[in-house]
């Protein structure tokens, strides 16, 4: 469905993505671990088109999609969930959620995925009207998922999903990407956590300075003393 | 004991008093207008666009020139100075502006030298007398109650401002084109990743408010002579409920204008000349002085 190869990526003078090949199948649950800074989030941001590409190819579904614009990308069936979550914060969880399906295509079928997303995270529906900055982490991770599936995403990609929340809100949001997946949804998820991500996903990559260093299904790694090392960055 | 003169003159006073504030009212309204017009380019690309009031001063002088050519009315011309203001300021700011959009110092400039551009540009053509647009308007007055007289023209300004402010809100408030110049003010990385086009946004916006102003420019030009060197006046009196209205806040914008606009009317009628002029600025600094963070902003 997905397909990276050879791509790079950077920042001014700086080279962050070196030569990346990464491929995700339909369906797939997906990976994505590495260290602070290993450039896991310009890397997702490369495929959502936030950051451009410096070389090497993106395919999704068949078509390049390395020179499209981000609101294009987004129309293609790509929605990203970005770390930090970067909510709308002076607007309400539903103005948020409405926002999320925003795309023409989105927008006819925007109250059936607001059910389907209230759904999923009941706690949202209490807060429709209350503005997005004034709900906590959790609430907000679930905002932000909530907002990506709204415009019907084929692939969801989670930036670091887990960053800083409870450990009851990291399991209520875990089971949901569960449950998404096994409703058909295609993931690539970003995170820092090793043990949670080899726990839920199919398979992983691991990138260590702008590099793909191992790669493999999750339960050859699980017990693999390269990923612990890579991952530590020692 | 009072004598009797005195009652008459205290009535005048008051009669004096209520004629300048409701004459500050509507002009007011219509600088909140143009200060809008500021707020909305300002929101969805942090563009404090100095040249504003420069633009609208154009768009009075296209108004002239349509009276004197076509005998057009400038309420009618609207119909034309809008569609070429909007093309002109959106060319600018398509292919100027935005690409440099990254470095806020050079952006600045640019507005300055536009500024300075259409100014001298407008002087070479009409060269630098005060002008009259005569519009079937003129010297029509309403009288409101039975104290105050108004100018027919300042009352359909008001009203206008007024309605297109509330078109303006709900636009903004309740539709998805409004939730997409929200989400492009609140945070342009995600709106981009929900699938707005920024940059379309953008330029929407900036035709929007150019739109505006020539909409403020026909309600001013009805009424009061203009002169090619008022650009920049303009563009203070519309800072200034830009700055004071908290810099995003729309309705505060708007209302912060109608103080400036009764600053500078009671201004005019009790201090004479340039020491009336000053009162607005003044009303504005203290204004600033005691609330640094606007009139009706938060502390945060
Ligand atoms: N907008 C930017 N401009 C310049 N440098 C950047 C920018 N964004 C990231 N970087 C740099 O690129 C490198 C990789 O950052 P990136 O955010 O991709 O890492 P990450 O793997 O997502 O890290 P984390 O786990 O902390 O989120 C870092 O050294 C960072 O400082
Ligand atoms: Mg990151």
């Amino acid at each position: 469905m997905l397909e990276i190869e050879g791509a790079s990526a950077g920042y001014g003078d700086l080279d962050i993505l070196r030569g990346v090949s990464l491929k995700i199948a339909k369906g797939e649950i997906v990976g994505l671990l590495g260290a602070n800074n290993a450039g896991k989030s310009t890397l997702v941001n490369c495929i959502s088109r936030i950051v451009p590409w410096r070389g090497g190819k993106c395919v999704f579904e068949g078509s390049d999609i390395s020179r499209l614009h981000a609101h294009e990308v987004t129309e293609r069936g790509i929605s990203q969930v970005p770390e930090g979550r970067q909510l709308f914060p002076e607007m309400t969880v539903w103005e948020n959620l409405a926002l999320g399906a925003y795309t023409r295509k989105a927008r006819l079928e925007r109250s059936r995925k607001l059910e389907f997303v209230l759904d999923l995270f009941p706690r949202l529906s209490e807060r429709r009207v209350q503005a997005a900055g004034t709900l906590s982490g959790g609430e907000q991770q679930m905002l932000a998922i909530g907002r990506a599936l709204m415009s019907g995403p084929k692939l969801l990609i989670l930036d670091e999903p887990s960053l800083g929340l409870s450990p009851k809100f990291v399991l209520t949001i875990f089971e949901a990407l569960t449950a998404m997946h096994r409703e058909g949804l295609t993931i690539l998820l970003v995170e820092q956590n090793l043990n949670l991500t080899l726990q839920n996903v199919q398979r992983c990559y691991v990138l260590e300075r702008g590099e793909i260093v191992i790669s493999g299904r999750s339960e050859d790694m699980q017990d693999d003393p390269a990923v612990k090392r890579a991952y530590l960055g020692t | 004991m009072i004598p009797p003169s005195s009652g008459l003159i205290w009535g005048l006073e008051m009669e004096i008093l209520y004629q300048g504030v409701i004459q500050g009212v509507l002009i007011g309204s219509t600088y909140g207008l143009i200060a809008l017009s500021m707020g909305l380019i300002y929101g969805v690309s942090g563009i404090t666009n100095f040249a504003q009031g420069d633009l609208m001063v154009l768009c009075m002088f296209m108004t002239l020139t349509l009276s004197t050519l076509l005998n057009l009315d400038p309420y009618v011309s609207i119909l034309i100075t809008m569609p070429v203001i909007i093309a002109v300021t959106a060319v600018v700011y398509r292919y100027l502006i935005q690409p440099i959009s990254s470095q806020q110092l050079m952006v600045i400039q640019l507005t300055l030298g536009l500024m300075f551009v259409i100014q001298n540009g407008i002087l070479m053509v009409y060269g630098g007398n005060f002008q009259r647009v005569p519009s079937v308007l003129d010297g029509d007055v309403l009288v409101i109650g039975d104290f105050a007289v108004v100018q027919t023209s300042l009352l359909i300004s008001f009203v206008a401002t007024w309605g297109l402010a509330g078109v303006l809100f709900w636009t903004l408030g309740y539709t998805d084109f409004g939730r997409s110049v929200r989400a492009v003010h609140q945070n342009a990385k995600a709106a981009a990743l929900v699938g707005v086009d920024v940059r379309r946004t953008q330029l929407i916006v900036v035709s929007l408010s150019a739109a505006i102003l020539a909409v403020s420019a026909s309600l001013l030009v009805a009424g009061r002579p203009i002169h090619p060197g008022e650009g920049l006046h303009y563009t203070v009196v519309a800072l200034m409920p830009f700055v004071l209205g908290g810099m995003n806040n729309l309705l505060s914008i708007l209302v912060s204008g109608i103080i400036i606009g009764v600053a500078e009317t009671l201004g005019n009628v009790y201090l004479n000349g340039p020491l009336g002029f000053a009162v607005p600025y003044a009303v504005f600094i203290a204004i600033l002085i005691f609330r640094p963070q606007g009139l009706f902003g938060s502390r945060s």
